[in-house]
């Protein structure tokens, strides 16, 4: 169990981030090595200035306007899903920050900060795992049956598995923020000696380990790879 | 992977570019696409979902280049059989390349590019379909009139001087004509076969005063939808020729979806240069005309209620959307938009060439559904659009549907309207 704890701890957290820098680079080299397309073939009405194109390509990033349109349902579980996971991913800041240079203005504690954090990550969670499930059992019937693969049960399950285990770290059990911080710190300055060995959170951190590593391989490359692909058809010509 | 499959992918990856391989790489298979097309919403037919079309070209190329093609089930790329490749044959044939789908992705991934790099690769693969050989047939005879025009010339000019006698006997004025090959003319006109794209046209020119010359070639381009860019830049390049030679500063394309979107944004990537004329739909210099003051209409002249079908070429894939309907506006009395419409109007079933292939009326009038009750839901007596392959689909659709409603084009509205005094 020590062997164990100590290589999930201290040794595949570097391979995991040595495979996910090297894959998001070797992704996207790959891209770069193929000729762009003679002709670009753009929608219209389209852009005519760069702020104009921008604020097409962005205003898809981050409100998915055409998918809202063609099917709300699937909308509001894609959009409140990815927001969820955004603000959760922001929320994973405090293993770094205590944000205080944010809260700190507002006139928050510690404990408010605390506080504050344990419901805005809860409410997150929450609707990540109810989202996720949502995508996730839409693959089971119809059209979506045929045209899911492997990849794409797996990535969604991994997902699904990071928030369960994320939330059962809130419900289930206790996480020093501090210990955590003081963890993470040694480990981005390669000295890890704080080992902290919560079961709840040796599973989470395995599976987003194993998410890192995967990342760069498959359909999770929409994330960067869709702020390109709607540059294709709504970039200025 | 069968012998077949595998010549077609070989001359797949030949086409392959930047923008599909990020397809390739990051859709998502969220299928929000099959709910935009109008094929998929009609059939069921997972073979017609543009996320599932792509993705038997996707199985294929993964089955040769993911790094754990050694599980074929695993990455999704098990079973490429001879049905597989005859799937994969009607998912790119059977597309109207309309693009709504692309228009309702999150990620904006265009299927039709996919389809540009696997139509010359399923047909130098061998794998028959109906539809190219009809586009084959007409981009030839197109070919085939650029490379012999002074043969062609003679009857074209004949048979005009029959529709300028026609025009005078129809209008009583003796002054109207349709001049051909007249240098330093401002507008070049390029029609389809048939009067009915020349003589409305005509009349609008002569009411308007224009300064305007009809081309010898045919408008539309067959090898686009071939997806023979060599054949398309060849016949794009014909009309290219004669403008510059004419020294036209602006070429007006008659009503045709893809010959606009063809002219206006392809044609110049294709052959690499800037035009030194403007490319203009019909419908754009008519609303010049009515802003212009130089033309009257009188709107009485159309009293019933009139709907207009954005064909996809022309609004979505080519940016005419506002035009039309301040052309009718100003032309009918009672206008009614279709609901979507402009960049989200369903496509009506006959583009991408479909509209030509005999084989494909059932096909397209299943798939018109959509259209049928859009046009159904307005009331409207008559349908208006800019594209000749729309108003053939809508006319089928009208009759099988049994709409009832008359298709004309936007120009022989205007026409009609048209005061001379």
């Amino acid at each position: 169990m020590q062997v164990f704890s100590f290589l999930l701890l201290a040794v595949t957290p570097y391979v995991a981030v040595a495979i996910f820098l090297a894959g998001i680079a070797y992704r996207l080299l790959s891209w770069l090595r193929v000729p762009p397309p003679a002709v670009r073939f753009l929608l219209h009405p389209a852009p005519k200035s760069t702020l104009g194109s921008l604020l097409a390509v962005v205003k898809q990033f981050l409100f998915y306007p055409s998918l809202m349109s063609v099917n709300p349902k699937l909308w509001l579980a894609a959009w409140t899903g990815h927001m969820a996971l955004f603000g959760a991913l922001i929320g994973h800041g405090r293993l770094i920050t205590e944000y205080t240079f944010v809260f700190g203005p507002l006139g928050m504690d510690k404990h408010a900060i605390d506080q504050f954090s344990f419901m805005a990550g809860s409410i997150a969670g929450l609707i990540m795992l109810a989202a996720f499930t949502f995508l996730l059992l839409r693959r089971f019937r119809g059209l979506l049956r045929k045209l899911s693969t492997p990849e794409d049960y797996f990535a969604l399950s991994l997902v699904l598995g990071l928030v369960i285990t994320g939330l059962m770290m809130r419900f289930a059990t206790h996480i020093d923020v501090e210990a955590m911080r003081l963890y993470f710190w040694e480990l981005a300055t390669f000295r890890p000696q704080h080992l902290p060995e919560n079961p709840f959170f040796m599973a989470h951190y395995a599976l987003a380990q194993l998410l890192l590593a995967y990342f760069p391989f498959g359909k999770l490359m929409h994330s960067i790879g869709s702020l390109l692909t709607n540059s294709v058809t709504r970039w200025k010509m | 992977m069968s012998n077949t499959a595998q010549a077609f992918l070989q001359n797949f990856e030949r086409k392959l570019n930047r923008s599909l391989k990020y397809y390739l790489d990051i859709c998502a298979r969220c299928g929000a696409c099959s709910d935009a097309c109008h094929m998929y919403v009609a059939t069921r037919d997972p073979v017609h979902a543009p996320a599932y079309r792509m993705e038997l070209i996707r199985r294929l190329y993964k089955s040769a280049h993911s790094p754990l093609r050694m599980f074929p089930r695993l990455i999704g790329a098990d079973g490429v059989d001879e049905k597989f490749i005859q799937d994969l044959s009607r998912a790119v044939w059977e597309c109207t390349g309309c693009r709504r789908c692309v228009a309702h992705c999150p990620f904006g991934i265009d299927v039709t590019v996919f389809f540009t790099a696997a139509k010359p690769a399923l047909v130098a693969a061998g794998v028959n379909s109906p539809a190219p050989e009809i586009y084959s047939m007409v981009a030839d005879a197109a070919l085939e009139r650029g490379r012999n025009v002074e043969l062609y010339k003679g009857l074209f000019l004949e048979q005009v001087k029959s529709l300028e006698d026609q025009l005078r006997a129809e209008t009583g004025d003796p002054t109207i004509e349709i001049p051909v090959g007249k240098k330093g003319a401002r507008v070049l006109y390029v029609a389809l076969a048939g009067s009915h794209t020349i003589l409305p046209a005509a009349k609008i020119f002569h009411a308007a005063r224009e300064d305007w010359t009809l081309s010898v070639f045919d408008a539309a381009n067959y090898a686009f939808f071939l997806a023979d860019t060599e054949k398309a830049k060849e016949i794009a390049r014909n009309i290219v020729e004669e403008a510059k030679s004419l020294g036209v500063k602006v070429v007006v394309i008659t009503e045709c979806g893809h010959a606009y979107r063809v002219m206006k944004h392809l044609a110049p990537k294709w052959l690499g240069e800037e035009f030194p004329f403007e490319v203009k739909s019909i419908v754009e210099i008519i609303d010049e005309y009515i802003r212009e003051g130089r033309i009257k209409l009188r709107k009485e002249a159309i009293k019933e209620p009139v709907t207009y079908h954005d064909p996809c070429q022309l609004a979505r894939n080519g940016g005419v959307i506002e035009e039309p309907r301040r052309v009718l506006k100003a032309a009918v009395l009672d206008f009614r938009e279709m609901t979507p419409n402009g960049e989200k109007n369903w496509c009506c079933g006959g583009g991408g060439g479909l509209v030509a292939v005999p084989d494909f009326e059932e096909l397209r009038v299943k798939t018109g559904k959509k259209k049928a009750e859009q046009v159904r839901a307005t009331g409207a007596r008559i349908v208006a659009t800019a594209c000749e392959n729309c108003k053939a689909q809508l006319k089928l659709l009208s009759e099988r549907y049994n709409l009832g409603v008359q298709v004309v084009g936007v120009m022989d509205l205007v026409a009609e309207a048209l005061s001379f005094s």
